[in-house]
């Protein structure tokens, strides 16, 4: 087993913070009230129908935070101590906010909230920029949270606002394209 | 062997350098111990020279091989699927790492040595519903075993290590890994199940991946090789006594030293009747067996079911895996 160097180019090459030890804890479930609030969301918003997710389960971490993890009638977590479980899908406080990650992974069946990019625009967002677009290039899409593609490549997650898109890729995430 | 050794020149002689087919970064006892038990010790020391080629493997939970292979074609990067493995290929273009494939997690940089655990496990994974990666961190083999169970069933990573559960988080996260649980805890604190396939990477003295990292060998000695031997006979017990009956366990290391490889095997098998060594076969990967003695010491004859990779054969790092039967 190789241990993980920081900046080796290899796994994700890149440094992560010292870690809070309580901040990946899962709670467990979320109520049946959050967990539909944000299905609904999903479908709404981004067309991500309820049925995709019917052979996971949900749980619930710190900072309403949303996982979507493996059925919990298969996962028996008693006597271990979790860090965390699936993916992270969303932020499910006062207003829900998607994961880049969740967006990626369900990018091709989103059919709503969808904005292509250019390929100069593409490059610009991977890198971590914030970005102007035509009405042109916004089309029906209304503001709030989107889903930046370029091509069939579902690039992450931004927020729409009167003309201009927040970045919202993890800061881990961004990376210079050389190739696309 | 010995005439070869004299003739290479060891390091730090007088020997012209020049000529010197050993690498001055290795030990001379290194060079001692292994030149014995490998096919063609000058090959060997040779390879442990060059860099490892860049590989990587696609992320079928993401992708496809042909998607993969079709926008590469359209960079015009040349990349070569190996003849063992459909899903992994190398390439001489170091920039793959800043492809917008890599970025999406359509493909996940990993040495190819690392995907083989996972690999020889291939059938056992496609029925498994509880798996347990016991060393998990960074995530390389976990994302692959996800892959292979087609992101269903559960998988428990398990790493003791705090401070490389982030970037094992992170792995899983990129390549759209759903059925994992991730765990913090020391193995032997695991609490009682019965797991289908258990895969033990054990933390090792990583002399086999001494080509892309020679400073390895700064802190390389014998007493380092022992006490992670030590370690990795606890990990292979607790691994073992986690199965189910009829499981399936992985053990592997990245190192050459038969103290952590065959002799951790030969101590399970010791301790545990119900251990059977199963045969592992790559078709068109080359192998070298398990050896059955190494300075004096005899071990159990069924651990030359066990493979080793030597870095000369398919131009990898070293690498060594047996696959364990309860």
């Amino acid at each position: 087993m190789r241990r993980f160097k920081k900046n080796s180019g290899e796994q994700s090459g890149r440094r992560f913070r010292k870690d809070n030890r309580e901040e990946n804890e899962v709670k467990g479930n979320p109520t049946a009230l959050t967990q539909s609030r944000v299905l609904d969301y999903l479908e709404e918003r981004f067309g991500l129908d309820k049925s995709l997710f019917k052979d996971y389960s949900f749980y619930l971490g710190v900072k309403e935070r949303l996982y979507l993890g493996p059925r919990s009638d298969q996962a028996d977590m008693n006597g271990m101590r979790v860090a965390t479980i699936g993916l992270m899908v969303a932020r499910a406080d006062e207003n829900i906010k998607p994961t880049t990650n969740l967006l990626q992974v369900f990018g091709k069946k989103i059919t709503k909230s969808v904005i292509p990019l250019t390929c100069p625009k593409a490059i610009r967002f991977v890198s971590g920029e914030d970005l102007i677009l035509e009405r042109s290039e916004i089309g029906p899409v209304i503001d709030g949270y989107v889903l930046l593609k370029y091509l069939n490549s579902p690039l992450g997650c931004g927020h729409l606002k009167d003309g201009s898109v927040k970045n919202m890729l993890p800061k881990a995430k961004r990376m210079k394209l050389k190739f696309i | 062997m010995a005439d070869s050794i004299k003739d290479a020149g060891m390091p730090g002689s007088d020997s012209d350098p020049t000529t010197n087919p050993i690498p001055k970064f290795i030990p001379k006892r290194f060079v001692e111990r292994y030149g014995s038990i490998v096919d063609d010790p000058d090959a060997f020391f040779a390879a442990l020279a060059k860099p490892v080629p860049k590989s990587f493997r696609v992320n079928t939970i993401k992708s496809n091989r042909e998607e993969v292979m079709e926008r590469f074609a359209s960079y015009g990067i040349d990349i070569r699927q190996t003849p063992w493995y459909d899903d992994a290929f190398v390439t001489d273009n170091l920039d793959i790492g800043m492809s917008l494939e890599h970025f999406l997690g359509f493909i996940y940089i990993q040495e190819l040595t690392s995907m083989l655990p996972p690999l020889v496990a291939r059938n056992e994974l496609s029925r498994a519903n509880l798996v347990l990666d016991g060393c998990a961190a960074p995530g390389s083999k976990t994302t692959q075993i996800a892959a292979m169970m087609g992101n269903r069933g559960v998988i428990y990573a398990n790493d003791s290590d705090y401070s490389r559960i982030r970037a094992l988080k992170f792995n899983l996260e990129k390549t759209g890994v759903l059925n994992t649980v991730i765990t913090n805890m020391g193995l032997q604190k695991y609490p009682p199940r019965q797991f289908d396939c258990v895969f033990i990477d054990a933390p090792c003295s990583s002399e086999g991946t001494c080509r892309k990292n020679d400073k390895i060998f700064f802190t390389w000695d014998e007493g380092y090789i022992a006490k992670n031997a030590e370690m990795q006979k606890k990990l292979i017990l607790k691994g073992f006594d986690l199965l189910a009956p009829g499981g399936m366990m992985i053990y592997s290391t990245c190192t050459f030293a038969p103290e952590e490889n065959e002799a951790v095997l030969d101590y399970l098998l010791c301790q545990r009747e119900d251990a059977k060594i199963e045969k592992v076969v790559i078709p068109g990967l080359k192998t070298a067996k398990g050896i059955t003695s190494f300075a004096g010491v005899d071990f159990d004859s069924s651990v030359k079911d066990c493979i080793r990779i030597w870095p000369h054969h398919n131009d990898t790092d070293g690498f060594f895996l047996a696959g364990v039967r309860k």
